[in-house]
């Protein structure tokens, strides 16, 4: 089965000259459909670069992104956002929910960037709802929310446009453990429908157990990939 | 995600069909002295528009009522008339020569002449006396609401409107008055026929007033003319204008336009009237951008992260467009009606202002545009928003 998304040589560079940062060098990476893939390194390594140029936000300074096996070089900022539209869902480490709609209206925004008609709209959005239970706070607003709350809005948010890839960025960062183990169990649920694919920028341990696959990132390169049969193999 | 039965939705037909359009309202609502501010912007604005262009347009129908509601194809006026306010004289014998041309079926005199009206108190005031021909009744007053215009067959007998019963002293038909030392009676009354010198309208027959303006019988000012059916109205006039010396000739509504441009021009009002209403539009617009801005600011995480689940752009300015949209809406009501309300108190003053519906739909298209206009800046903003920006 053809990847989701191909990353092949990509390096990315932020300024130039003697500020020139080289925040990805030469990353050739797959996502896979029904994979849970967790991306991890230290801080500054390059994780957050990786996911944008994944997700068609970035375009890489070198190398080649594909996504369904269509090139997205020389794309514009709008075609590039025609691909997002199609086929990403992203979950922030900031949730991005807007403040003055309600949890329902939020997640039909999505629904809404896609041309659905209202009243599937509004179905689909409450089923999204439904699918991270929160059925019943649909009226409520992100600050009646709680941190983890506010999380899985996001996530019904970037489920309703039905992506068949999930980019998530330390969703779980600023969560206490147990709002956390909630995203955790939500993302490994999405990863094993419909052949999505989810990658998952993290440090969450909990998330190590379920990944598919874990692909660690240090200084820009991937120095570390394992995945879960490599795990089974070495297990005692 | 297992799907619901539809059944079981609750009824909420009508709810954010438009979604962008609760965002709009959301964004706007969030902040609500900045949408105040917003809408006094936009109200004061129209209300500013709304009373300078509703006194261009008053003016403008006002300088040309007594052309534009005389009964005349063609208008014979002395050569260099520029206003209908400010006529010469004509020799009478213009009137057989004119009516000798084929294809003119009549030609009725009008008299226009300053007079001085004697208030019953002993103050003074300037006045127009309209002599015109009561037999045919071309050039008479209209809209009468007390005598009629065959009254003023009576000798002496004069008609005022009642817009300047206060100003000239005068109460009630019958009431006698002085004009330039001679006496008149008031046989009737008009409603609301204005005059932009300030000098009211004192309508009379020919003959009362010649007597009252103490002209020979044979002056006029004014030769107006009605065509036989089917007759070419510019070439009647070019035919007069070669055949006949010492005059011009134009049609009714070249007189009044000439009357009107006149008057604007020299005068500056129009000037000045039309320089008000643009500022207007302008305090509009820069109040309007500059709240609409600030708003947009405020919801730029939200901009940015519609940007990165790959919003088109024009989802986003969108958005921006129904803000103004909204903006204008309201502004445009609120603003209308205190116009409204302007105008309906200046009824009885002796400045017209008008209201017809073409200025309030014309001022609803510049309450639009002048918000579309200050939406672009916030449009632009949006447009360079960094759909990266939400990954921290
Ligand atoms: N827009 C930018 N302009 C310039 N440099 C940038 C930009 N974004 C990232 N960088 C730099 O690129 C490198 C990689 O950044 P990136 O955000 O991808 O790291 P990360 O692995 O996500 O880190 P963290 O775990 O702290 O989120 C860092 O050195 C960072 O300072
Ligand atoms: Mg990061």
């Amino acid at each position: 089965m053809s990847a989701l998304v191909e990353i092949a040589d990509a390096s990315m560079v932020y300024g130039a000259g003697e500020a020139a940062v080289h925040a990805l060098r030469g990353v050739s990476l797959e996502i896979r459909r029904g994979e849970l893939l967790m991306l991890m390194g230290p801080s500054g390594s390059g994780k957050t670069t990786l996911l944008q140029v994944a997700g068609a936000l970035r375009a890489p300074s070198a190398g080649e992104v594909r996504v369904h096996g269509q090139s997205l070089h020389g794309l514009t900022q709008a075609g590039r956002g025609a691909i997002r539209l199609r086929h990403f869902g992203f979950v922030f480490q900031s949730y991005n929910l807007f403040p003055t709609l309600t949890t329902q209206e939020n997640v039909e925004v999505a629904l809404d960037l896609r041309a659905t008609a209202p009243a599937a709209r509004q179905r689909r959005a409450r089923e999204a709802l439904d699918a991270v239970g929160l059925a019943d706070r649909g009226g409520a607003y992100p600050a009646q929310l709680s941190g983890g709350q506010k999380q899985r809005v996001a996530i019904a948010r970037a489920l309703a446009g039905q992506p068949d890839i999930v980019l998530a960025d330390e969703p779980t960062a600023a969560l206490d453990s147990e709002s956390g183990k909630r995203i955790v169990a939500l993302l490994v649920a999405i990863a094993a429908e419909r052949g999505r694919g989810v990658v998952v920028v993290t440090h969450d341990p909990r998330i190590l157990d379920a990944a598919d696959r874990i692909v660690r990132i240090e200084d820009g390169r991937i120095v570390h990939t394992e995945t879960r049969r490599d795990r089974q193999d070495t297990a005692p | 995600m297992d799907a619901r039965p539809a059944a079981s939705e609750p009824p909420d037909r009508g709810r954010g069909a438009d979604l962008r359009l609760l965002i709009a309202w959301r964004n706007l609502a969030h902040d609500r002295i900045r949408f105040l501010v917003t809408l006094v912007g936009i109200v004061f604005s129209v209300v500013l528009m709304a009373v300078q262009s509703g006194l261009l347009v008053g003016f403008v129908v006002t300088i040309a009522n007594v052309v534009e509601n005389t009964a005349a194809d063609i208008w014979v006026v002395g050569r260099g008339v520029r206003s209908v306010d400010l006529p010469t004289s004509i020799p009478e014998r213009r009137r057989y020569q004119i009516l000798s041309l084929p294809g003119v079926a009549m030609v009725d005199p009008l008299l226009h002449v300053f007079a001085i009206l004697k208030r019953p108190d002993g103050g003074a005031e300037s006045v127009v006396v309209v002599g015109f021909d009561t037999a045919t009744g071309i050039g008479g007053p209209w809209d009468l609401i007390e005598g009629r215009a065959e009254d003023l067959q009576q000798p002496d007998a004069v008609i005022l409107d009642r817009l300047y019963r206060d100003k000239l002293g005068i109460e009630r038909v019958g009431q006698v008055v002085e004009i330039n030392g001679r006496r008149a009676r008031v046989v009737g009354f008009t409603d609301g026929i204005r005059t932009f010198t300030q000098a009211p309208h004192v309508f009379a027959d020919i003959k009362t007033a010649r007597h009252l303006a103490g002209f020979a019988e044979d002056q006029l000012n004014y030769l107006l003319v009605r065509a036989v059916p089917g007759q070419d109205h510019a070439a009647l006039r070019d035919a007069i204008r070669a055949r006949v010396p010492e005059i011009d000739a134009h049609s009714r509504a070249e007189f009044a336009r000439r009357s009107v441009l006149y008057w604007l021009v020299t005068t500056g009002a129009g000037f000045s009237l039309v320089i008000s209403a643009a500022l207007g539009l302008v305090v509009g617009i820069v109040v309007t951008a500059q709240t609409l801005y600030a708003t947009t600011i405020d919801h730029l995480p939200e901009y940015a992260t519609l940007r990165a689940m790959g919003a088109p752009a024009r989802y986003l300015y969108g958005i921006i467009l129904r803000q103004a949209a909204i903006a204008a809406g309201l502004g445009y009501a609120i603003g209308i009606a205190i116009a409204g309300l302007v105008v309906a108190s200046a009824r009885d003053s002796s400045a017209a202002m008008l209201m017809p519906w073409p200025l309030a739909a014309g001022l609803g298209a510049a309450t639009v545009a002048m918000c579309a206009a200050a939406a672009l800046i916030s449009i632009r903003k949006v447009m360079t928003i960094d759909p990266v920006s939400v990954f921290r």
